[in-house]
């Protein structure tokens, strides 16, 4: 029977995990660091036009919860790609697994 | 003995890995995205005309009724999207959850259009148009992300 090596497994497992992690961390940082200092800038710029009385509470109360409103989709939206990071790596490994026992089944009963 | 046991458990882990695939979340939504990146673009068009407007001498040329194409068509589009979200699966919380807070945003900004948006030189309003943005921005790339299938490239 062909030896099914778990040691190539888990390497192999271990390093798709290393990509799969890697990239999603390339794709959401800069979204997440551009809108993260844009909700700053926007916060600074509101205060100083209440500061300088060119606008009223009501105004400023309506303008922020929009920002808010905004920011909770973005953290939402990083939540969401670290569920799909999560899925895209449960599968990928099944998939290795899969492909490492289907190896070894076949050299060992090639009728399968 | 020992080799047939073996045989029984590689092939239990086989149909267990080739039957069983997680699904965190739900999947990517075509016509979610494709309406929202058209929201996107329809709104930047609609706030460039609307900040020329804004910052002149003229009180009356950013009147709402003066914008309503733009907001009833803006309307079809929070309908259409909102009832899409209806029919996606038990997985789509956070896709549900998005499109209300998109919704809530639009209805921020209509209302703050409603209530007058009285002519400033010293106040763009960029931040409406960065939060709107950013609103639409977060669907859109979660979307992307919803594409991708979850497959190893061993």
């Amino acid at each position: 029977m062909a030896e099914f090596n778990i040691k190539e497994v888990l390497n192999d497992s271990l390093a798709f995990a290393k990509q799969e992690l890697g990239s999603t961390f390339k794709k959401v940082k800069p979204f997440a660091e551009h809108e993260f200092t844009q909700f700053a800038e926007n916060a600074l710029f509101l205060a100083q036009l209440k500061l300088r009385g060119i606008i009223e509470n009501d105004e400023l109360a309506s303008r922020i919860n929009l920002q808010k409103v905004a920011m909770a989709n973005v953290l939402l939206a990083i939540k969401g790609i670290g569920i799909v990071t999560a899925q895209n790596l449960v599968n990928g490994i099944l998939d290795i697994v899969t492909k490492a026992i289907k190896k070894a089944i076949n050299i060992a009963i090639p009728i399968l | 003995m020992k080799k047939r046991s073996l045989y029984l458990l590689l092939l239990f882990g086989l149909f267990f890995s080739a039957c069983f695939t997680v699904k965190f979340i739900t999947g990517y939504d075509q016509v979610l995205d494709q309406t929202v990146n058209k929201m996107k673009k329809d709104f930047n068009l609609h706030f460039i005309k609307l900040s020329r407007t804004i910052q002149d001498t003229d009180p009356g040329n950013q009147q709402f009724e003066k914008f309503l194409d733009y907001y009833d068509n803006l309307q079809a589009d929070l309908i259409t999207i909102k009832d899409r979200t209806k029919f996606l699966d038990g997985k789509a919380g956070i896709v549900k959850q998005q499109i209300q807070n998109l919704d809530s945003a639009f209805r921020i900004f209509m209302n703050l259009h409603k209530g007058g948006l009285p002519d400033r030189t010293n106040d763009d309003r960029h931040d409406l148009r960065d939060a709107v943005n950013s609103a639409i921005d977060a669907v859109v790339i979660l979307q992307e992300a919803l594409k991708t299938t979850g497959k190893s490239n061993q």
